[in-house]
């Protein structure tokens, strides 16, 4: 078991290089670099760009330096240093804008996940131990019109609704009174207050999703023949399908910690930008126009890492749980 | 035994009267269950008979209340009485989800399945499954229910179970994975075991040690067992009564030499018939029943059989659902044979000939056997034979040491962590017009050697000759890609698994016209393909206006007859059929056996036929190569290798073949292996076959390789001491008392039968 782990953590470290070779690639593959949108910025102000004040930035951040020599640059910094580079934007280190949005982001990301989960797991049982049955057809057409609403849709129509019932603005983390204010149990409620929209607007399709396949999965399951034979030898129903059907049904369950948080970064994106959220997701976006490429070079990377550790950790809990994944790789 | 056996009268445990389970289904209620009455009688086994379809399965599962949603227990009662004190019980009245109901299952009566690995949860460890059941009926404390658990085990011959109760199912063979269920079945000491065609998913080796198991197993508890199957085989092994069903009801009830002797429903007979013998003289053609059973959902009028029935009579048995006839104290048929009014109820009967009623102390076989072309004709005679052995005709195919291994790959820089050789350098020829059984148990490589001359698998060494009539050899071991076309239609395969290998979107037109397409210069115009796939559904007998319609639309037989006319349309010259019956019941497989031996004659085919039912096998082949663990370890003349076997593997896959004859049963003449087959990565030293050979001697066994060496008569035998071995001795040394004698293991024909 030991050996396994190991070895799944030796193979995330190429993934890892992998990664931030083709986001870094990636980001530079627009025409021009930030300078060049410094200057037509200033241009259009009406200032002409100073060429040494240019020539100066370039040196300071490398940019005139081969694109390799640049990435190595940025990778020294980030293993050496913890240096994610300069912000050109922002005029502000990188590590200091993502320490600000990146735990609200893993924060939001895990409350979705559990959402997701608590609300899956006994509708998906359900359905499958009565299929068929007038609960399974209302929880299947809910689930339907959460996988087919798009998420900033969602988002709209919760803020208007919960602002028609509840009165009061839910855009944002805080309300204005606690915007700046210590952290105190007040501060904590206003927060819950604020973060039901989004775990809900993010974990709706996640949820559906999970229902559906749960479902099916079970089903399946539940005609095998070790059931018949556990009926047989007679045991309880309830202690049946906990002990058995079920155990071999949660491994979607597992595997959603892996291809969850992608989905949920992507989705965040928009969900983030509508519902006004300090996450990474809307900053990204801002980096990618203004091509401030360490800002976004770094997002994506961070964000990729998590989820290639999100998968590790699903594929260990995956064989933790289920012998046959735990013995085929011994 | 028990004095039960002796008692004229023994106690009913289990008396099921007029049991009806329905499935109420969208297209209309189907009667798999339709007023069964059985007895099982205490200590006794029952075997219940009939091809798939007739509701054996739903018969057992509802006396434990098992049926699922849409089905369901319609009417009749489940008396169930486990000892004297206790009084009856109605099983069927009983809630399927009940707390008394839970308490028979398991405790009362045990429950073994057909597919071992599948009954076993993958999740837990065999051991934890065993301790649940125990715990489940007794107040054991963990520690005692685990010592319990080891100890059952060990009763069901689990070598070392103490590491096995931590073994998971899918790290142990099949039969390793039905000694579980049967120790998980009986761990309870329950009063009946129902075993659901316990065997029919093993090898012959595996089933004939698991029935010698439960022989034993109920010698020492004194439990009885219903066991169902539709292995008549079987039947006569391990039956003391027999009760036949054939759409979901009984048909006939006897003590199981009366069934075997003289069998009173004609559907009995024709099962009988149907069977393949290891005493069949080679080559005749099986006697198949007509047509298939027909779905519960549209049973016939009348009598369910009279469809198929040889002797069924007009406007009598269409119309009239024939009466129970007790023609014996313990025998009992459903069939208007014997109603003694029969003529007088129906005019029209008049103008039939007398039907021959048979006195109640004396039945007699019930109908005149037909020779439905009994086969002379399309069969070669002697002479042919002769000319195909004698060498005059060169070999159609010749392997010569072909290897193929496995690399199974291990670690990060993926190198190649060991080999399986599957293959391990095999010789063979196959002579044009001849079939050529290749048998062995599961794992032993026959099916990899028949892909990798089909070359759907790439073999590691050796070479391929292939040599059509008039021309050059050529090795197709050296062929690559295209240059392999012109050969993939002369060489063909059927495939196992009627349901798996035909894909489902296409329809018959697409499926079996796809092989001319891919010739190099074959038809691709569209319009004669469909003429030739016409012609040939024909003669595969299925309709030509099939031709339009998906796989799903057919039975497993008739799916089977799809895949012989996808592999005969490019005319081949060589045929591997890989298990092409084994997946097929009694009836089914007879029709398509006698279907193979008539295209071979029109067609004049080769076959190489792979499969591990040795009763088939000594039914078609005209030469037999017996593989072990990728190596040929016997070749001979099908009647040779069977009368005279020269190599002590195949005389113990000869034993293990259940003999359909009740009188022939017993210890005499049985070799068991001992063992399962031994890793083919890390094969034993010198003759691979010394772990598990009851002769093994010190001399050269464990440290030389024996090399196939031919004898007379061009029989070839791999065996250091084949000259010098007495096969028709018995297991060694331990019992000397009991020694077999010739007849015992050659399984002379028995023309009395």
């Amino acid at each position: 078991m030991w050996r396994y782990v190991l070895r799944r953590i030796a193979y995330m470290v190429p993934t890892v290089f992998a990664i931030s070779v083709v986001s870094f690639v990636i980001i530079q593959l627009p025409p021009g670099d930030y300078l060049t949108q410094l200057a037509s910025r200033l241009r259009e102000r009406g200032e002409p760009a100073d060429q040494a004040y240019l020539d100066a930035l370039s040196a300071r951040y490398g940019l005139d330096e081969p694109v390799p020599v640049q990435y190595l640059t940025w990778m020294k910094g980030i293993l050496f240093h913890g240096d994610f580079g300069m912000s050109f934007e922002w005029n502000q280190p990188v590590s200091a804008l993502l320490a600000d949005t990146l735990p609200f982001t893993i924060a939001l990301t895990l409350g979705t996940l559990l959402f997701t989960w608590i609300v899956a797991f006994p509708i998906g049982i359900y359905s499958a131990v009565r299929p068929y049955s007038p609960g399974d057809y209302l929880a299947t057409t809910i689930g339907f019109i959460g996988l087919a609403i798009p998420n900033f849709l969602l988002a709209l129509v919760l803020v208007y609704l919960s602002r028609l019932w509840f009165g009061g603005s839910f855009v944002g983390v805080f309300s204005s009174e606690y915007a700046h204010a210590p952290w105190s149990v007040g501060r904590f409620i206003d927060l819950l207050s604020h973060l039901w929209i989004p775990v809900i607007v993010l974990g709706t399709a996640g949820t559906a999703g999970l229902i559906r396949i749960l479902r099916a999965n079970l089903l399946d399951e539940l005609r095998r023949p070790y059931v018949v034979a556990g009926r047989a030898r007679g045991m309880g129903e309830r202690r049946l399908l906990i002990r058995y059907p079920l155990r071999v049904a949660l491994n979607p369950f597992v595997s959603t910690i892996g291809w969850v948080l992608p989905m949920l970064v992507s989705g965040e994106v928009v969900v983030g930008t509508v519902l006004a959220l300090p996450t990474t997701g809307p900053l990204m976006l801002g980096a990618l126009r203004s091509q401030d490429m360490y800002l976004a070079g770094s997002i994506i990377l961070v964000v990729s890492v998590l989820t290639v550790i999100g998968t590790l950790l699903s594929d260990l809990v995956l064989a933790w749980l289920d012998p046959r994944v735990r013995h085929q790789y011994r | 035994m028990s004095e039960d056996l002796m008692s004229p009268k023994t106690r009913a445990l289990l008396t099921i009267e007029d049991l009806r389970t329905y499935f109420h289904t969208g297209d209309g209620v189907v009667k798999a269950v339709d007023g069964v009455d059985l007895e099982v009688s205490a200590g006794k086994t029952l075997c219940v008979v009939g091809e798939s379809g007739c509701g054996k399965s739903m018969m057992a599962r509802s006396v434990l209340g098992l049926i699922e949603p849409p089905g369901r227990v319609e009417s009749g009662a489940i008396w169930w009485q486990p000892d004297l004190e206790r009084e009856h019980v109605d099983l069927a009245a009983l809630d399927p989800r009940g707390e008394r109901l839970r308490r028979v299952r398991g405790a009362e009566i045990g429950m073994v399945f057909q597919e071992p690995i599948a009954a076993l949860s993958p999740m837990y460890t065999i051991g934890a499954q065993l301790v649940e059941t125990i715990r489940l009926h007794s107040d054991l404390t963990a520690d005692e229910a685990k010592d319990r658990a080891i100890a059952e085990l060990a009763r069901v011959g689990i070598p070392q179970p103490h590491k096995r109760f931590d073994a998971y199912s899918f790290q142990l063979s099949g039969g390793m994975c039905q000694r579980v269920m049967i120790a998980i079945a009986l761990c309870c000491d329950p009063a009946l075991l129902i075993a659901d065609e316990p065997t029919t998913a093993l090898d012959v080796t595996t089933q004939a040690r698991i029935l010698d198991l439960l022989g034993e197993l109920q010698e020492q508890t004194g439990m009885a067992i219903m066991f169902i199957t539709h292995d008549m085989g079987v039947v006569a092994q391990v039956a003391d009564e027999v009760a036949v069903m054939y759409l979901g009801t009984v048909v006939e009830r006897a003590r199981v030499d009366d069934i075997f002797a003289s069998p009173a429903h004609p559907y009995t007979e024709a099962l009988l018939e149907s069977i393949p013998s290891l005493d069949d003289r080679r080559k005749s053609r099986l006697t198949a029943i007509a047509g298939m059973v027909p779905h519960p959902g549209d049973r016939p009028e009348g009598c369910g059989f009279h469809t198929r029935c040889r002797a069924a009579m007009p406007g009598l048995c269409d119309v009239e659902t024939p009466d129970r006839h007790q023609l014996e104290p313990d025998r009992l048929a459903v069939c208007h044979l014997y109603a003694p009014a029969a003529t007088d109820r129906d005019p029209l009967a008049t103008e039939h000939e007398p039907v021959e009623t048979v006195p109640p102390e004396r039945p007699g076989p019930v109908v005149p056997r037909t020779t439905a072309g009994s086969g002379d004709t399309d069969v070669p005679g002697p002479a042919e034979e002769i000319s195909a052995v004698d060498g005059a005709v060169g070999p159609l195919l010749t392997v010569s040491d072909l290897r193929v291994h496995f690399r199974v790959k291990h670690g990060l820089l993926r190198r190649t962590a060991w080999e399986v050789k599957a293959v391990a350098g095999v010789d063979l020829e196959i002579r044009p017009g001849e079939t050529l059984g290749l048998v062995g148990e599961s794992g032993c490589g026959k099916s990899t050697l028949g892909r990798a001359i089909v070359r759907a698998l790439e073999p590691t060494a050796g070479a391929i000759w292939y040599r059509d009539s008039g021309s050059e050899p050529v090795d197709l071991s050296t062929l690559r890609g295209r240059q392999l076309l012109p050969y993939q239609g002369k060489i063909r395969m059927i495939f196992q698994d009627p349901f798996g290998s035909l894909n489902p979107r296409k329809t018959l037109l697409q499926i079996i016209g796809e092989p001319l397409r891919r010739l190099p210069n074959g038809v691709r115009s569209d319009s004669s393909v469909p003429d030739r796939v016409a012609e040939m559904l024909r003669t595969v007998g299925l309709r030509p206006e099939y031709m339009s319609r998906y796989p799903h639309a057919f039975s497993g037989g008739e799916r089977q007859r799809i895949n012989i006319a996808r592999a005969l349309i490019t005319q081949p010259r060589l045929v591997i059929a890989d298990e092409a019956v084994s997946a097929l019941d009694v009836s089914i497989r007879a029709q398509i056996l006698n279907l193979l031996s008539e295209l071979q004659a029109d067609m004049d085919l080769t076959y190489l036929f792979i499969s591990h039912d040795l009763s088939v096998v000594r039914h078609v082949c005209d030469r037999v190569a017996v593989m072990h663990l990728g190596n040929i370890v016997e070749q001979a003349e099908t009647d040779r290798l069977f009368d005279a076997p020269r190599h002590p593997y195949t005389t113990a896959l000869l034993s293990a073949v259940p003999v359909p004859d009740p009188r022939r049963r017993g210890g005499e003449g049985r070799i068991r292996l001992d063992g399962e087959l031994p890793d083919p990565s890390d094969p034993p030293s010198g003759c691979v076959f010394h772990t598990r050979c009851p002769y093994l001697r010190e001399e050269r066994c464990t440290s030389d390789v024996p090399v196939l060496v031919s004898g007379p008569d061009d029989h070839r035998v791999a065996c250091h001491h084949a000259g010098d071995l007495d096969l028709t001795r018995l297991s060694g040394e331990e019992s000397p008392g009991r020694i077999a004698t010739a007849r015992d293991i050659r399984l002379v024909p028995s023309k009395e039968m």
